[in-house]
């Protein structure tokens, strides 16, 4: 049978991209996001003429009483899971001297609380099933709290130590657990950013992203170039990056 | 509801096909007694979930799975009920594995009359999916040794049927996965053996054209058994090369250690390869060989060993001649830790040697070689979803990637194409990737229509449904049982149907069905593709 994969934030950005691509390579995908006519619109163009490989599920991840049915539903269609990809997340525009913790507390709520709870249901399957892979994708602001989005970088740290724990708690039991970092894309979320170094698209991040699942890594950068630079980037004495013109 | 119940309905169990490249968390049921899958089936109706049932786990896809649903794993329903030595005829419940079955019997001088390669299937999976061996071509599948079955169907009734009592029924069910009743006995005549050995000639064979010429010289001199290992990566002149086992049984008082073969300790396959190695390591031994080029090396090892090796006729023990399969304990872990699926396809003689040289060609085209090749003879059958057809079997392990996944299953969707259009069929028991349209075309409409009306009958709310059956025939099983309903119809006496004997998708029906099925102006008879298409 064919691979079976929940991407949760599908319906733009690296969601969207990483669907399509997993539908190229030979997966069912089953797509969730909150705005049901994008979804039917990838879901369509997956599907073509053939039989049908994509599957939506509209759902706002702050709905967290509501995932579970959304996810169960999804499960059935697809008569199974193999990979649950967590890629929903926000951005909102932070000013230098803003310091909002309702704003604050919607980022935590969709980039951690709605992660955590998607990532918790498909750890509960493939814990039983003995097999499955769980992608969370973090960033690499998340290695360092830089100073122009203090909840986006805690939010994405959040992340990557809750699929660090994930990763023990399961890589025992048959289940990889993927944190992805990628540097700054173009997508949807980002559209606004000015000064985006190094930056790739969707698309490419999609293929870093299919080729650390298919290698079985732990933690990914994407493009892989961060990886050296987040290490030298990470080593900087704190009273030293504080002084530092990184936004 | 019992406390088993109650557990299965809140906690789901992981079950993995045994290529591991399919899984489902499925609410597991353990019947000890058919009052139990009675029991089961009120459970289904009153939450509103599907049955299936797991053997021993054997199949290779989807075949024995049931995601988010009920499944009944008749492990402890493995009783051997009742033997008769005199008459050699046995009754056992469905849980019950052929090794248990031939160790209980050997020693009264009887042997299954088909066995599959591995002794770790159980007797009501083989009879469900009527499994062949061997020995296809002489003796039949599965279904041919079958004097009666119980099963309980759908409506919680428990059925005693027979081939005379209900052809219909007998002919549909064997064969038909489970999707009809489930089976709670099963009697099956054994075969008389004057040893525990047998006679074996192993010959190799330099290209497929030699393959084909040594089935057939095999099938000439009336061997019992015969079978084809073939090297998939060497291409030119060597295409197909491989070798083949023929084997053939004793005559009363031939074998010279006739009464001392058949004892157990004879039987059992070695523990230790070339004395030192356990077998048990032989997989992670195995491990750094799988890849393409590794395993081009391995099958080349293997050819040019048997090249070595002795060619004569020698005598080898039941068991250790038929399990091969069992030789390498959890072999299938050299394709960890994404799994392998096998696709096996059967094709008339006429058509075999054409297709399969072209199989083998596009899979070396597509760097896609299949690690174990096997061939086997066939015959025709009676049973409704039958996969064999006079002719051969190719059957081909891939290991499965996420990077190959796609190309492979481009891979399996031609070779189906092939098969369809050479008028071949499909194994479903070990299958993980043919489109409903391709079994639909294979098997024809006039079979397939029977078989979903019949289903329907006995299961109207089809809550006999595996992964399998949504993955084949998902919302199409309505559409097939109306067709069959038209076809029952128009037939002038109802009995034992008409089963097309290969490959016409209307033989059998009556003139004016067959007219009508040959124009595709009806929704219910439209052609397969525009119904279905492949995925």
């Amino acid at each position: 049978m064919l691979k079976r994969a929940i991407i949760v934030g599908a319906s733009s950005g690296m969601g969207e991209a990483l669907a399509r691509r997993l539908a190229r390579e030979g997966y069912k995908v089953g797509l969730v996001a909150r705005r049901q006519e994008e979804l039917d619109r990838i879901a369509g163009e997956i599907n073509g003429s053939g039989a049908p490989r994509a599957f939506t599920a509209a759902h706002d991840v702050t709905d967290t009483q509501g995932a579970r049915d959304c996810f169960d539903a999804l499960v059935q269609r697809l008569d199974g899971l193999d990979a649950l990809i967590y890629t929903a997340g926000v951005m909102p525009p932070v000013g230098a001297e803003e310091f909002d913790p309702a704003k604050d507390r919607s980022i935590v709520e969709v980039n951690v609380i709605g992660a955590m709870t998607w990532l918790d249901l498909g750890a509960e399957r493939f814990q039983i099933q003995g097999a499955g892979t769980l992608v969370g994708v973090g960033s690499v602001a998340g290695d360092r709290g830089r100073r122009g989005q203090p909840a986006y970088a805690a939010s994405k740290a959040a992340l990557h130590t809750f699929m660090e724990a994930l990763r023990n708690r399961l890589a025992t039991k048959g289940v990889q657990v993927l944190t992805i970092k990628p540097g700054p894309t173009h997508t949807p979320m980002t559209a606004d950013i000015e000064k985006m170094p190094m930056a790739i698209d969707a698309d490419q991040s999609a293929d870093g992203i299919f080729r650390a699942m298919a290698r079985g890594a732990d933690t990914a950068y994407v493009p892989i170039q961060w990886l050296p630079i987040m290490a030298v980037i990470k080593s900087i004495p704190s009273v030293v990056f504080r002084r530092m013109p990184l936004d | 509801m019992s406390d088993g119940t109650e557990r299965a309905l809140v906690e789901l169990e992981g079950r993995q096909g045994w290529g591991m490249s399919s899984q489902a968390l499925c609410r597991v049921l353990y019947p000890k007694h058919p009052d139990d899958v009675v029991e089961a089936f009120k459970t289904a109706e009153q939450h509103g979930l599907s049955i299936h049932c797991w053997g021993n786990g054997r199949s290779y896809g989807d075949a024995a799975l049931n995601e988010g649903n009920l499944l009944l794993d008749f492990s402890r329903m493995n009783r051997i009920i009742d033997w008769d030595k005199d008459s050699g005829i046995v009754k056992a419940q469905p849980g019950v594995t052929l090794n248990r079955l031939w160790e209980t019997l050997l020693a009264d001088g009887y042997w299954l009359p088909v066995v599959t390669g591995t002794q770790y299937t159980t007797l009501g999976g083989v009879v469900a999916v009527n499994a062949h061996g061997k020995n296809n071509f002489k003796y039949g599948p599965f279904g041919d040794h079958v004097l009666a079955f119980e099963m309980v169907t759908a409506d919680g009734q428990l059925r005693e049927v027979t081939r005379e009592s209900d052809p219909e029924l007998f002919h549909a069910a064997i064969g038909g996965f489970g999707w009809l009743g489930v089976f709670v006995s099963i009697t099956l005549q054994m075969k008389k053996v004057h040893s525990g050995r047998i006679k074996v000639l192993p010959f190799l064979e330099e290209d497929l054209e030699g393959m084909f010429r040594g089935f057939e010289r095999c099938n000439a001199e009336d061997w019992d058994y015969v079978v084809g290992w073939i090297d998939a990566f060497p291409g030119g002149r060597a295409l197909g090369r491989g070798q083949i086992h023929a084997a053939r049984y004793y005559a009363e008082g031939e074998d010279p250690e006739a009464v001392p073969s058949l004892a157990l300790d004879r039987q059992h396959l070695p523990s230790r390869f070339f004395v030192v190695i356990p077998k048990a390591w032989l997989w992670w031994l195995a491990k750094p060989f799988a890849h393409r080029w590794g395993m081009r090396l391995v099958n080349l090892a293997r050819f040019l060993s048997m090249k070595i090796g002795d060619h004569d006729v020698h005598p080898q023990e039941h068991a250790r001649f038929n399990f091969l399969l069992d030789y390498v304990p959890n072999w299938k872990w050299i394709y960890k830790p994404t799994g392998l699926i096998q696709f096996q396809f059967f094709l008339p003689k006429d058509e075999a040697r054409r297709v399969i040289r072209r199989a083998l060609e596009m899979g070396q085209e597509r760097a896609l070689e299949s690690w174990l090749v096997v061939m086997k003879r066939h015959r025709a059958d009676p049973f409704w979803l039958s996969h064999a057809v006079d002719g051969y079997s190719f059957a081909m392990d891939f290991q499965v990637t996420d990077k190959n996944r796609q190309a492979l299953w481009d891979l399996t969707q031609e070779y189906a194409e092939m098969v369809v259009k050479a008028g071949g069929r499909f194994y479903l028991a070990k299958d993980s990737t043919v489109s409903g349209a391709h079994v639909r075309r294979s098997l024809g409409d006039s079979v397939l229509g029977r078989f979903f009306a019949l289903k329907r009958r006995l299961d109207p709310n089809s809550t006999l449904m595996g992964s399998q059956l949504r993955r084949v025939f998902g919302g199409l099983g309505e559409e097939l049982a109306d067709l069959g309903d038209a076809a029952a119809k128009l037939e002038d006496t109802p009995g034992e149907p008409t089963v097309p004997a290969q490959t016409s998708e209307v033989a059998g029906l009556p003139t004016e069905l067959r007219e009508a099925a040959a124009a595709p102006t009806s929704p219910t008879l439209a052609p397969a593709e525009e119904a279905l298409p492949p995925e």
